[in-house]
């Protein structure tokens, strides 16, 4: 067995858990309420995915950016996407200046997508060409203008948000805009306790100071351990099996799945919900992905990729509920016993 | 090896004795079933073969294996066992990466890892099995009279075949069916025999009566032959009695050899008939009978002794047509009224007054033929031409005085009592002298009677009646007088 097959040693994967218990208690400190929500977050950063928030305003979403930047020490940039909003104005542009010998050249001014993170605030109120312009920026990091080619900052990550009221006026993001998100995640109201106490200790909205922030090696090591996680072939025989029943041709795709699934979710579903069930176990201290880490990123990752049907508006079917069928009904082992026979824990 | 081998090891034989013992068990329910079916054939049809328990056991082994083989073909793949181990031990992947990588570094962390329990909900198979037993035992035990309810009920025959097959006996040891045809007709008796049912017992019955018609048919038919012969026999040996009974001196006058020549040619008619049967009697009889008819063929009557001989040879050919007739009619292959025509024997009628006759004729046969014939009218039949005498007719009988005959009405069973032995689409078969046939105005007429229309007669048609048979004399009346 080589050294690269080998699994992380607990002294190699712990020293990482800890940091990423770290961020989780420093986000929860600063932002109340939202424990599940930020774990996703990190799982989305662990995973370099991004995230796309969709929720009512006035719920944190801008915080929830501002903090991970500043725990993290990571540059962040906050872009409100109107209908007026031009691709240079994310990307950036170039512009005629004159130099100190007089002569006049075009300088590329970099638009606030050079950053760690970039939070792009009701991105479907921009116009499908200024939405487009950040396909390039999600998926290859780099933003190419006038045939030249520029790298964004390691790490990238947009953490987009967008409202699900008020939809007048705005441009709903295309399928291929969707599937580049790792997560969609839903921004819930918090509950009256929780208010009391925002209420309480957040006078003015202020958020709190940090009293830890990691480091850039920090971040380094964790992407490396990362790199190391271990996925079983089951597991990843289960994610698959789970992308493909989410198809309504497929042989496992569950009666809800037949009845109200228009498309199902593409390879990069699958992908993503790799990376992120390792990030998954990375945060639970495990070398390895198990069924209950791909259980728990299979919602985010796979709830707006799938492409429901007219027959799923009429009877109010939502893909939250046709995923919750599917994950009930798949057997994550593919051992196909009896429906008498039941395996019970001891 | 990993620590984790073990402890997978016992769970995947778990599943797999779990899956078997599964199988066998389901299996068992319809094995049951067709034990106990099976026992129920053997019981019914014959007799519980004394093994059977050796049956029984080899039979069940060799279900234990069938279903070994079968969860041997579609046993789990390991890596599911393996996966289903790691998600029922929560070990989050752990289990399932140690098949592919390294993993004794975290074994000691994850712990002692627990055998997960396999659960088969077993209780409908259970009370499959419980009930599939108890249909096997009631099988073993259920009394073999009930049989009757559920396979073909028997027609009992017997007795009819048996009858049948005298009667063929009977016909053939008489030469009334050839060897050849009363095989076949054994053979055709026994298929039905074999084939005969309750279900469907007309079929049987419709066979059965054909038989017995085709046998009655031939015996009737030989039987009215005999009867003719014994007849023309019972002339002749009438005949020669009476000759037989005359004074000495009479039977040398002219006369007497007219009347033996007479005899003669009765019995050269019953030889040409085949009424005399030669074969049949002794030897001396067949010597003196031979030699009579040689006699006779030259026209010549026979002599006293000759006449004495050909007197036996007709009694012993009489004796045997009657044994035709009784053993015919024993077999119930001829109706009683014809065998009783056998019994009658010289139709009653004495030789003694034909001799006082001839006394007085002094032997003169052709006066007393002239004489007799006068009285007697036609003798009737179709052998014997036209009769030369005149069929007379007397007077009316006088039925003055005379009453109807009394008979009790028979009582009709209620149909409701009626028990239906079987549809024959053949006619009714009426036995007996006095067999009374169905209901209606003909209740009362006899079969064969000759009294078909017997109307009774109301009292208030009697004064009617009587004064119809009290008319004066057919003279007629002077109405001067």
């Amino acid at each position: 067995m080589t050294e690269s097959s080998a699994l992380l040693k607990p002294a190699e994967l712990e020293p990482a858990t800890e940091i990423t218990h770290r961020i989780c208690e420093q986000m929860d400190r600063c932002l109340l309420g939202r424990e599940s929500l930020h774990r996703l977050v990190v799982i989305g950063l662990l995973s370099r995915g991004h995230i796309l928030l969709e929720g009512l305003p006035g719920l944190g979403k801008t915080a929830l950016v501002r903090t991970i930047g500043n725990i993290l020490q990571l540059d962040f940039n906050r872009v409100q996407f109107t209908p007026d909003l031009m691709p240079g104005d994310v990307l950036g542009t170039h512009i005629l200046q004159q130099t100190d010998s007089g002569q006049r050249e075009m300088i590329f001014e970099p638009g606030p997508v050079f950053t760690n993170i970039l939070l792009a605030d009701e991105i479907n109120r921009a116009s499908p060409k200024t939405q487009s312009a950040m396909l390039e920026t999600m998926q290859e990091r780099s933003v190419t203008l006038r045939g030249q080619t520029r790298e964004l900052p390691d790490p990238f990550f947009v953490i987009a948000s967008q409202n699900p009221i008020e939809m007048e006026g705005t441009y709903p993001l295309p399928e291929a805009q969707l599937d580049r998100f790792l997560f969609r995640v839903l921004f819930d109201s918090v509950d009256a306790e929780v208010l009391q106490r925002i209420i309480t200790e957040r006078r003015q909205g202020d958020l709190p100071t940090p009293s830890w922030q990691a480091s850039k090696d920090d971040l380094t090591y964790l992407f490396s351990v990362m790199e190391r996680i271990f996925l079983p072939k089951p597991v990843a025989g289960y994610i698959a099996r789970l992308v493909a029943a989410t198809h309504p041709d497929n042989a496992e795709a569950t009666e809800s799945v037949k009845k109200y699934v228009q498309y199902g979710t593409s390879p990069r579903a699958a992908i993503a919900m790799g990376e992120a069930a390792r990030a998954h176990a990375l945060i639970d201290g495990r070398p390895t992905v198990g069924f209950e880490d791909v259980a728990a990123v299979a919602k985010p990752v796979m709830n707006h990729r799938l492409i429901l049907n007219y027959q799923a508006r009429f009877d109010r079917m939502d893909t939250s509920t046709v995923l919750g069928d599917l994950l009930d009904q798949l057997d994550e082992t593919g051992l196909d016993l009896p429906a008498d026979v039941s395996l019970q824990n001891a | 090896m990993s620590s984790i081998d073990p402890s997978l090891q016992s769970f995947v034989r778990k599943v797999y004795a779990i899956m078997i013992y599964r199988t066998l068990l389901k299996w068992s329910v319809v094995w049951l079933m067709v034990s106990g079916v099976m026992v129920l054939i053997f019981r019914f049809t014959g007799e519980l073969p004394t093994n059977w328990w050796h049956w029984l056991i080899g039979s069940w082994i060799v279900l234990t294996g069938s279903a070994w083989y079968r969860e041997s073909q579609r046993q789990p793949e390991p890596k599911q066992l393996r996966a289903a181990f790691d998600r029922q031990n929560q070990a989050g992947g752990l289990v399932m990466a140690a098949a592919e990588v390294d993993t004794r570094s975290w074994e000691a962390k994850a712990g002692t890892l627990a055998l997960p329990a396999v659960k088969w909900n077993s209780g409908r198979v259970w009370l499959g099995n419980l009930l599939a037993a108890m249909f096997l035992v009631a099988c073993l035990l259920i009394p073999v009279k009930y049989a009757s309810l559920i396979s073909d009920p028997p027609l009992e025959i017997s007795q009819q075949v048996e009858q049948l097959h005298e009667q063929i006996d009977v016909l053939e040891s008489e030469y009334i069916l050839p060897n050849d045809e009363a095989e076949v007709k054994r053979e055709e008796l026994d298929r039905v025999a074999e084939q005969a049912s309750g279900f469907n017992p007309s079929k049987t019955w419709e066979a059965l009566d054909q038989l017995l018609h085709t046998n009655e048919q031939l015996a009737q038919e030989e039987a009215e032959d005999a009867l003719s012969k014994l007849k023309a026999i019972n002339e002749a040996s009438l005949l020669g009695k009476a000759l037989e009974m005359l004074p000495e001196g009479l039977k040398n006058q002219k006369a007497m050899e007219e009347g033996l020549k007479q005899m003669g040619d009765l019995m050269q008619q019953l030889a040409k008939e085949g009424a005399l049967d030669p074969e049949n009697l002794p030897p001396e009889l067949q010597k003196a009978m031979a030699e009579a008819m040689k006699q006779l063929a030259k026209g010549e009557g026979p002599d006293a002794q000759q006449l004495k001989k050909l007197l036996e040879a007709l009694e012993n050919n009489q004796d045997q047509l009657k044994d035709l007739a009784k053993q015919l009619a024993q077999k119930g292959l001829i109706p009683p009224d014809m065998a009783n025509q056998f019994k009658e024997g010289q139709g009653g009628i004495d030789p003694g007054p034909l001799a006082e006759l001839l006394k007085q004729h002094q032997g003169d046969f052709q006066e007393l033929l002239e004489e007799l014939g006068g009285e007697l009218g036609g003798n009737g039949g179709i052998n014997r031409g036209p009769g030369h005498a005149p069929l007379l007719y007397g007077n009316n009988t006088s039925e003055e005085g005379s009453e109807f005959k009394e008979q009790k009405l028979g009582l009709s069973a209620p149909l409701d009592q009626a028990k239906l032995a079987g549809v024959t689409i053949t006619a009714p078969k009426v036995t007996g002298e006095e067999a009374i046939l169905g209901k209606g105005a003909l209740n009362t007429a006899q079969s064969g009677g000759g009294n078909a229309l017997s109307a009774p007669v109301l009292p208030r048609h009697r004064g009617a009646v009587k004064r119809f048979f009290q008319r004066p004399s057919a003279k007629p009346v002077n109405k001067t007088e």
